[in-house]
């Protein structure tokens, strides 16, 4: 739950209740997490896929440059 | 979050509208037509930025910014505000947001960290269910069904993301296929220039030492191009003009050989079966199907993923029964798959010539260049060009094409004066070059072989890389689906149990042992439902449009649930309810009035049976429904705010305005027990207009309610039960002293209510005409949670009358010992 306190300017806010992730944000976790075990997947590549999916940036160019690579 | 108050100004059709669901469930009622869903959209904007209707499909020309405001109105003059509850803030916050700056929510700086994770879990639009997306659910065949489901609960960027996933591998693997193409090309040439049929290193390694020896190079264990000229002295010819002629005469020789009779006959066969087969096929239908289908059968077979499903069209299939099935297919093509094969053969065998001839003509036009043969070069130039076409022609499997003849096909579109070319050029090269030494010749040999090998190694380590990175999509396609299985599926879980427990409440009466499986499978959702215990089948195999309709909704409602948990109470069901019958109608009231609590449902509606059930159902107070009508383009929908009668009415006598009085009293008791004969399943004289007299509707309730009073007594003294008879005999005097006041009152209630002769009435005169009704209301209604008295029958004969909550609970059931 959040913490909020009142002064008399507005709200003073001490813990924000944190956003439950996406279903495709919990698919790229889990996906991530199994990339960085594979020894086909260097964690550099795992990262910049992580950065795309954290920019909600995925499309199909980026990641074929990046298998490329 | 809950909805306190908003206001919509100059947006869509509303031009302004202020209204106050206080946080309770609201409701708006109106034909199509009448602006409900600018409502929606109205809430879709302010939380978002965005109206979900105007993207996607269709919307290509549509704009937030020309489309959203009302059409008399610009940007800047559109906006929407609201007062809301935030969960852990005890006071109301405003927010607002126009649509000439629809990125901006307009809210106090200090609640902003708060309200932020709302707006972002608004985004997602899963507090939002609408009348579309129930259709399309509804509607759905088994091939599309999974992503509706997805649909239905706002998932798709999963499956969009899948699809990205699909064409990164695609491309990827056809990337491979095209390099190692290229490495077959060159591998082609290398041994055109060896004189070898087959790639192969050992007699390549051979062809290297051998010429290394002439030049008393050491011989090498190992083929690379950068060592095939290691330690040997390189030999140079006399002049920059001059060309090893040796070589020459063996290129030349090999072009000379296309114009020899044996070769043409052997072009002009394989090109004549080419062509013979591909008129036989074109000229049968069945077969040129046949062949597509065996084409895409095989390619569908070689891109079948590990999950199973359609690489086509992506419907799920059970695990390998989809590879079972297109081999099956492969065999009954079994004369097309002779053909096909017989074509490929044919094609290659063509491929192979025109590279072979492109690998000497290559090397021919360098000399020519060297020897500044400038009409030889464009001629020979010309024709390498054509070959290239007629290369692509074949590899893209166009050929036979107009462009190339028969007769231009056994000489591989050879110029007309090859002979006379090639012959000018070796003559112009004996005549400025010297007959070349053993050495030299050597040296050219590796020296062609060196720069082929490099060509070659490019295209091994191109293959090496593009199959690494065709892996690689795979092994990223295959773990995203392996996660996406997992993830849902848990959510499925989770939210399978509640969708069934919801299901279940409404079909009560036919389903109560419903049982549901929802799997995650493929592109989409396995979603299949129990039908009566004769096993489990897709949704739309069995059951009704309706049961479909309200496993929709349960669906829904389950998901929505789960994912707004704590930050969006707000749940809005735009115009959802289509074809369920009236009884279960009132069972999905009965869940979103008890199964819900802390939810605010914002409904919209145009069907007048389902808005009068969720008011007797109590769902939504009288207060919170407003009704929408004739709409117009320069006022937006005329807007009736119900509200509770009794304080309107009791205003409207506090200004002396006895026909506004009169007028709420008869509208709000016509609509009120016709509601009240409905539950009670009360016997109303028949009206093919479906238009009935208060009087009539009166009578109906008030005979049924008494007949129900006289067997609810009557079971309870069968059953010895004193208590109950006691309280229902307190039940029945008081409503026999309401009725015998109604017919006491009737000289006054029938003039003021249904002769319109209000005119000659006092305040005084009419407040006991609004008493007696507002009494005679609460007899059909329980005290505790304000929903209508119904009927309970279950076989021939009704069991009981109750409400929802259970207070009123009458037992009709007498005891028969």
């Amino acid at each position: 739950m959040n913490v909020i306190s009142k002064y008399s300017g507005g709200y003073i806010i001490e813990e924000i209740l944190k956003v439950p992730k996406t279903v495709l944000e919990d698919v790229w976790d889990e996906t991530l997490s199994k990339l960085e075990d594979n020894p086909d997947f260097n964690i550099d590549a795992v990262e910049k896929i992580e950065s795309m999916v954290k920019e909600g940036m995925i499309n199909s160019d980026d990641i074929i440059d990046l298998l490329k690579d | 979050m809950k909805l306190l108050e908003l206001e919509i100004h100059n947006f869509r059709g509303i031009i302004n509208l202020s209204i106050e669901p206080r946080g309770e469930n609201f409701l708006i009622y109106g034909p199509n037509g009448s602006g409900k869903s600018a409502v929606v959209d109205a809430l879709d904007f302010l939380l978002t930025g965005q109206i979900s209707r105007m993207k996607g499909k269709g919307t290509k020309d549509i704009t937030l910014k020309k489309h959203g405001p009302h059409v008399d109105y610009s940007a800047k003059d559109a906006w929407i505000k609201a007062n809301v509850k935030i969960h852990g803030l005890e006071e109301p916050v405003e927010i607002k947001r126009s649509l000439d700056h629809p990125n901006k929510l307009i809210c106090e700086d200090s609640i902003r960290d708060l309200i932020n994770p709302v707006i972002e879990l608004a985004s997602r639009g899963q507090h939002v269910l609408t009348r579309r997306e129930i259709l399309n659910y509804v509607t759905a065949d088994s091939g599309t069904r999974g992503k509706q489901i997805q649909t239905l609960l706002k998932i798709t960027d999963v499956e969009k993301t899948r699809n990205v996933l699909v064409k990164v591998k695609n491309t990827l693997k056809n990337n491979h296929i095209g390099a190692k193409s290229s490495l077959n090309t060159i591998s082609a040439v290398i041994n055109s220039n060896i004189g070898i049929t087959n790639y192969d290193e050992k007699k390549i390694l051979d062809f290297v030492n051998n010429n290394r020896n002439v030049l008393d190079g050491s011989p090498l264990q190992d083929l690379k191009s950068n060592s095939i000229k290691e330690g040997i002295e390189a030999q140079t010819l006399s002049s920059d003009i001059t060309v090893n002629t040796q070589l020459l005469k063996i290129d030349l020789e090999k072009l000379h050989e296309i114009n020899s009779d044996k070769n043409k006959e052997s072009l002009f066969n394989i090109d004549l079966e080419l062509r013979e087969l591909k008129t036989k096929i074109s000229s049968d239908h069945r077969m040129e199907d046949a062949l597509d289908h065996l084409k895409l059968t095989r390619l569908g077979l070689n891109l079948l993923g590990l999950e199973g499903s359609c690489p086509l069209c992506d419907t799920p299939w059970e695990t390998g029964d989809l590879k079972e099935h297109l081999k099956y297919k492969i065999e009954i093509f079994k004369d097309a798959a002779q053909n096909l094969d017989r074509l490929s053969e044919l094609t290659d065998e063509l491929i192979l010539e025109v590279n072979h001839t492109l690998a000497s003509l290559n090397e021919i036009i360098k000399s020519a260049e060297i020897l500044e043969l400038k009409e030889e070069v464009i001629a020979l130039k010309s024709w390498t060009n054509e070959l290239k076409i007629l290369l692509s022609v074949l590899e893209d499997e166009n050929y036979p094409d107009i462009r190339f003849s028969e007769e231009m096909v056994e000489v591989l579109l050879a110029p007309d004066n090859l002979d006379f070319i090639l012959d000018n050029i070796y003559s112009v090269a004996i005549e400025k070059s010297p007959e070349p030494s053993e050495e030299q010749t050597a040296w050219d040999n590796l020296t062609r072989l060196e720069e082929n090998l490099k060509n070659y190694e490019r295209s091994i380590d191109n293959c090496t890389k593009s199959f690494e990175s065709y892996k690689k999509s795979e092994i990223l396609y295959k773990t995203f689906l392996e996660s996406r299985d997992k993830i849902l599926n848990k959510l499925y879980s989770e939210i399978k149990d509640r969708f069934v427990e919801l299901y279940r409440e409404l079909h009560l009466d036919d389903e109560m042992e419903f049982k549901a499986i929802i799997i995650s499978e493929s592109a989409g959702v396995d979603f299949k439902v129990d039908f009566h215990g004769r096993g489990v089948n897709p949704p739309n195999a069995l059951h009704s449009e309706g049961h479909q309709d309200s496993m929709g909704i349960c669906l829904y409602l389950a998901l929505a649930e789960r994912l707004t948990q704590g930050f969006i109470d707000l749940i809005i069901l735009d115009d959802v309810m289509m074809s369920v019958d009236a009884p279960h109608r009132r069972e999905i009231c009965n869940l979103l009035a008890n199964f819900f609590k802390g939810r605010q449902f914002f409904i919209t509606t145009h069907d007048q049976t389902w808005a009068r059930q969720l008011q007797s159902e109590g769902v939504i107070k009288a207060k919170n429904r407003i009704e929408f009508s004739n709409w117009t383009i320069e006022n937006g929908p005329s807007v009736n705010i119900s509200g509770d009668i009794w304080d309107e009415i009791d205003d409207d006598l506090e200004r002396n305005d006895i026909p506004s009085a009169a007028a709420k009293l008869r509208r709000g008791s016509e609509e009120y027990f016709s509601q009240v004969c409905s539950a009670l399943h009360a016997p109303v004289r028949f009206n093919l207009s479906g238009q009935y007299e208060l009087g009539d509707l009166l009578s109906g309730a008030m005979a049924e309610y008494r007949n129900e009073l006289k067997h609810a007594k009557e079971a309870a003294n069968s059953w010895g039960n004193t208590e109950e008879l006691e309280s229902l005999k307190e039940i029945d005097e008081f409503s026999r002293n309401v009725f015998t006041r109604l017919n006491m009152e009737r000289w006054a209630v029938n003039p003021a209510l249904h002769y319109n002769q209000w005119a000659d009435f006092t305040p005084q005169d009419f407040k006991p005409v609004v008493d007696i009704f507002r009494d005679l209301f609460s007899i059909f209604q329980c005290d505790k949670c304000g929903t209508l008295l119904h009927l309970v029958i279950n076989g021939p004969r009704p069991e009981a009358v109750k409400c929802n909550c259970g207070e009123v609970n009458w037992n009709l059931k007498e005891n028969e010992d």
